[in-house]
């Protein structure tokens, strides 16, 4: 019972995953899209949460749903050229795309399929602080380094849309 | 049958194959950005469906989507002032108009 | 005692005049006079151990057989170990005497002789270089040491022929010279190198137990192409026929650089070379008669040349080259004695000769062409009475030096050989000739041109003192050699009996006082023109004149040789190289043409390419998991 609903759970998560971010791709309106494209980071929350990592679902609903999202808004809307929906058109190369893409499952499907799966599996009591844990202890380097990552990337941000003049 | 890893790479995978053909395919250096932003996602359910289906003893690959959240972040920060500059500078946010590389 | 101190000490001698080169081109080279008394100091010093070395050598009983050696490992490559160090025989005793003797002599001499020169201290430090490397070449213990130093000999003849860099007949002669003694050099590393890969050592006092006794197994074959090889290096550096072509234009250097290197000390270093391996080639009949015919031949040649040239230092240019071939001659022969004795006169001699030619350049500005000086000795008497010493000494009078040591050479030729006897007397009397007219045309007779004779003086107590002392040292040391015993010292195998064949002593120098008298004749109470005598001679006078064509026949052939092989080169440059490169190159730009259509600047279409590459990869690391099971 619990089985069949968790796979239950997995396969609407999936479900909406996929069509959101099919939806963002094919959508004629980049605002449709963007919005789009929030459903489908809130998906991913969900199955994060699904797969036991609550913390990292809890972190793409207020990064990717919350932060990126609006910040990808913000861009639709700064570089709106006339007026009337901003339009999300394809380029010249729809088909090509579509080939590599079709390409590239294929090989991936291979990949997953033939390569032997591990059984097994790891559930953590208390991912919140167990992740603090390893973040202040062991990977105490890489923390720090996206910690300067960030701000650089924060000054990079904003000196790139100052422009020249006025920097 | 169970849901175990398969079904989660081939979700990242298929995740990750629409947003590259968001990125191949779009005009709008916008909607590239949400291709590669579809792609990072992917590759974050790929991290943390091997740290829970595979016999691991600790979290470092969801301590890794941490990180690769953090970087894609920062990436669409800076890609977004980009885009608004490149507005700015050429009135334009077409990526096939956007041919300085060329050899 | 000191004797013992400068034997231990013998790597010394070479070394204080590298430190003077060193210290005057670092540091000194602009403060002429503090650098001219740093090298005459070093040389001083070297000279005094060089004479502790040779007392020590009497004194010690070191004898040729019995050699003092010292050596320290200089470097192991794999199987080939190379040592470094110091071989004193009363061989290498004589030279030590010899060349410091010389050297010092020299640097004194040019204190007065180069004053006034913008390259005063340039000109010490290249003279205590060449010092301290024909000193090193004299001590070496190995065939590599010895062309190491050998080598270094060459730089410094190159750069002091060259030192007046400014005067583009200098730098042709420093270049030919450095060009012409490589063609030698090159047989002789090729007999080094084959020695080495033979015997696997390149010492001499092993290659003394070697070489004899494989000679005795395995027959002279490959000995006599080794012995003949390591020649051509003599015949290089020791301006013998065919490759003497360097040393009259050797003369563009500085007078001294003359008498030091071109005279007295480098040149001999191919027979000090022939010497110091006596012991391999004394084992090839075939080799020394090569030697002996070399050395007669270049004798007699060299002399024949000099007899009309009117340039008075290219006149002491063919006659040291006659002189080198005197010696190896005398090598040749077998005579190691007899070839070492002549060295040692005649480095005193020449040495003396061409000073006194440079006191005379010196005195009549710069002036080279005999025929425009004359009556010279009411002006310069000390010059003319040394000078005249140094031309009977050359001449073979006796009781001067080179009466000695030529006598021992024609002694030993006639015990060998009739024709090389006869070649060695006809050459001596051409040299007495030629030498004599040097004599007579310069100093006797009338000035040529008034204003230069008013002008000429005689030259300062620097340059005089060294004349002085060769001049003594031209009149004892044959009467000194001979008297005490020099075969018995310096020798190869059993002592030389030191003593005078009549007959030979007697014909040759009453054919040296023919010559004279000839010479007086025609240049000085003008009994007999000498034009008259050229055109009789006519195409005999023309070729001596022009030194036989030599250098115009090189000219040629390396016209022909090079001319004819740069053509083909061209045509394979032309047809084949460029036509390669020109079709690779076309090749490529199609190419690129084609992929450059490819490169449109667009980011997108860069990432297809990218996703096509990693999915390629990714199948082909697929294709080799199925195939090969995993393994890659």
């Amino acid at each position: 019972m619990n089985e069949l609903l968790s796979t239950l759970v997995f396969y609407a998560v999936a479900v909406v995953i996929l069509a959101t971010a099919l939806g963002v791709v094919m959508s004629k309106n980049l605002v449709h899209s963007a919005l789009l494209m929030t459903a489908c980071f809130i998906g991913v929350g969900v199955l994060f949460i699904w797969l036991n990592a609550d913390f990292l679902g809890a972190m793409e609903f207020m990064l990717y749903s919350g932060g990126v999202a609006i910040l990808v808004v913000m861009g639709v809307m700064l570089t709106k050229r006339e007026a009337g929906p901003p339009g999300n058109p394809f380029n010249g190369r729809k088909l090509t795309a579509l080939g590599m893409v079709i390409l590239f499952m294929l090989v991936m499907c291979t990949v997953v399929v033939s390569t032997p799966i591990p059984t097994g599996g790891f559930v953590s009591p208390d991912t919140v602080s167990d992740l603090a844990d390893m973040m202040l202890n062991r990977y105490i380097l890489p923390f720090e380094i996206a910690a300067t990552l960030l701000l650089a990337a924060l000054l990079g941000a904003i000196i790139l849309a100052k422009g020249d003049g006025e920097a | 049958m169970t849901i175990g890893l398969n079904h989660c790479l081939l979700l990242a995978a298929m995740l990750f194959a629409i947003g590259l053909y968001g990125v191949l395919s779009k005009r709008n250096i916008i909607a590239v950005l949400m291709g590669v932003e579809l792609m990072l996602n992917a590759v974050n359910i790929n991290f943390v469906a091997f740290n829970r289906f595979t016999p691991v003893s600790d979290l470092t690959g969801q301590l890794m989507t941490v990180f690769a959240i953090t970087v894609g972040v920062a990436e669409v920060a800076i890609g977004v002032a980009l885009a608004y500059r490149i507005y700015n500078d050429r009135n334009t946010i077409n990526v096939d108009e956007l041919d300085n590389m060329k050899g | 005692m000191f004797y013992e101190f400068a034997l231990e000490h013998a790597w010394l001698i070479p070394l204080l005049p590298a430190i003077a080169f060193v210290i005057i081109g670092m540091i000194t080279r602009a403060y002429g006079k503090l650098s001219a008394l740093i090298a005459v100091c070093m040389s001083t010093i070297s000279f005094l151990l060089s004479a502790g070395v040779t007392y020590a050598v009497v004194n010690n009983g070191i004898t040729v057989e019995m050699p003092f050696v010292q050596k320290l490992s200089w470097m192991h490559i794999g199987s080939v170990d190379i040592s470094m160090g110091v071989l004193i025989d009363p061989l290498t005793a004589m030279m030590l005497i010899v060349v410091s003797t010389v050297s010092l002599l020299v640097q004194i001499y040019s204190c007065g002789y180069m004053k006034g020169d913008p390259g005063y201290g340039r000109f010490f430090s290249f003279l205590s270089l060449f010092a301290a490397s024909m000193l090193g070449l004299v001590l070496a213990v190995n065939f590599l040491q010895m062309y190491v130093f050998w080598e270094l000999v060459g730089l410094c003849s190159y750069l002091l022929i060259g030192f007046y860099y400014y005067k583009i007949s200098a730098r042709e002669a420093a270049k030919k010279a450095f060009m012409t003694t490589r063609v030698g050099d090159f047989g002789l590393l090729l007999g080094i190198l084959l020695l080495q890969i033979n015997f696997g050592t390149l010492d001499f006092m092993a290659l003394k137990e070697i070489i004899p006794a494989h000679i005795m197994s395995a027959g002279t074959g490959l000995m006599t192409i080794i012995a003949l090889l390591i020649f051509v290096g003599p015949i290089g550096k020791s301006g013998q026929f065919p490759l003497h072509v360097w040393l009259p234009d050797a003369m563009e250097g500085p007078t001294p650089v003359s008498a030091l290197i071109h005279a007295a000390t480098m040149v001999v270093a191919g027979v000090y070379l022939v010497g110091r391996a006596f012991f391999m080639f004394n084992e090839l009949p075939t080799v020394m008669n090569v030697i002996a015919w070399v050395g007669g031949f270049t004798a007699f040649f060299a002399a024949s040349i000099a007899f009309t040239q009117t340039a008075i230092k290219r006149i002491l240019a063919y006659s040291t080259i006659s002189q080198l071939g005197y010696m190896m001659l005398a090598l040749g022969v077998g005579s190691l004695t007899a070839s070492f004795f002549h060295l040692m006169t005649h480095a005193f001699f020449k040495a003396l000769l061409f000073l006194c030619a440079g006191a005379v350049m010196h005195a009549m500005a710069d002036e080279a062409n005999i025929f425009k000086m004359g009556g010279l000795r009411k002006k310069m008497p000390i010059t003319f009475a040394t000078m005249s010493i140094g031309v009977l000494a050359i001449a073979g009078i006796p009781p001067f030096a080179g009466f000695f040591s030529k006598d021992e050479i024609l002694v030993a030729a006639a015990s060998v050989s009739t024709p090389l006897y006869l070649l060695g007397t006809l050459t001596a009397f051409m040299t007495a000739f030629y030498m004599a007219r040097l004599l007579f045309v310069t100093f006797f007779g009338r000035p040529a041109s008034e204003e230069a004779f008013e002008h000429a003086h005689e030259v300062s107590w620097f340059m005089l003192v060294p004349l002085i002392v060769l001049g003594a040292l031209a009149v004892v040391s044959g009467l000194w050699g001979h008297v005490c015993g020099f075969g018995e010292w310096v020798r190869f195998g059993a002592p030389h009996e030191a003593s005078i064949d009549m007959v030979i002593a007697v014909s040759s120098t009453i054919l040296s006082l023919i010559a004279f008298g000839i010479a007086y004749n025609i240049y000085v109470a003008k009994n007999w023109s000498s034009d008259v005598i050229a055109e009789k001679c006519g195409i005999l006078y023309k070729l001596s004149y022009n030194k036989f064509y030599i250098d115009e026949i090189y000219a040629a052939l390396i016209k022909v040789a090079v001319d004819g092989v740069a053509k083909v080169f061209y045509w394979i440059d032309i047809y084949i190289v460029d036509g390669v490169i020109n079709g690779l190159a076309n090749l490529v730009g199609g190419l690129s043409n084609t992929l450059s259509k490819a490169e449109n600047g667009q980011a997108q279409h860069y990432a297809g390419f990218f996703v096509c590459g990693v999915v390629i990869l990714v199948a082909y690391s697929l294709y080799y998991l199925a195939v090969m099971g995993g393994a890659f």
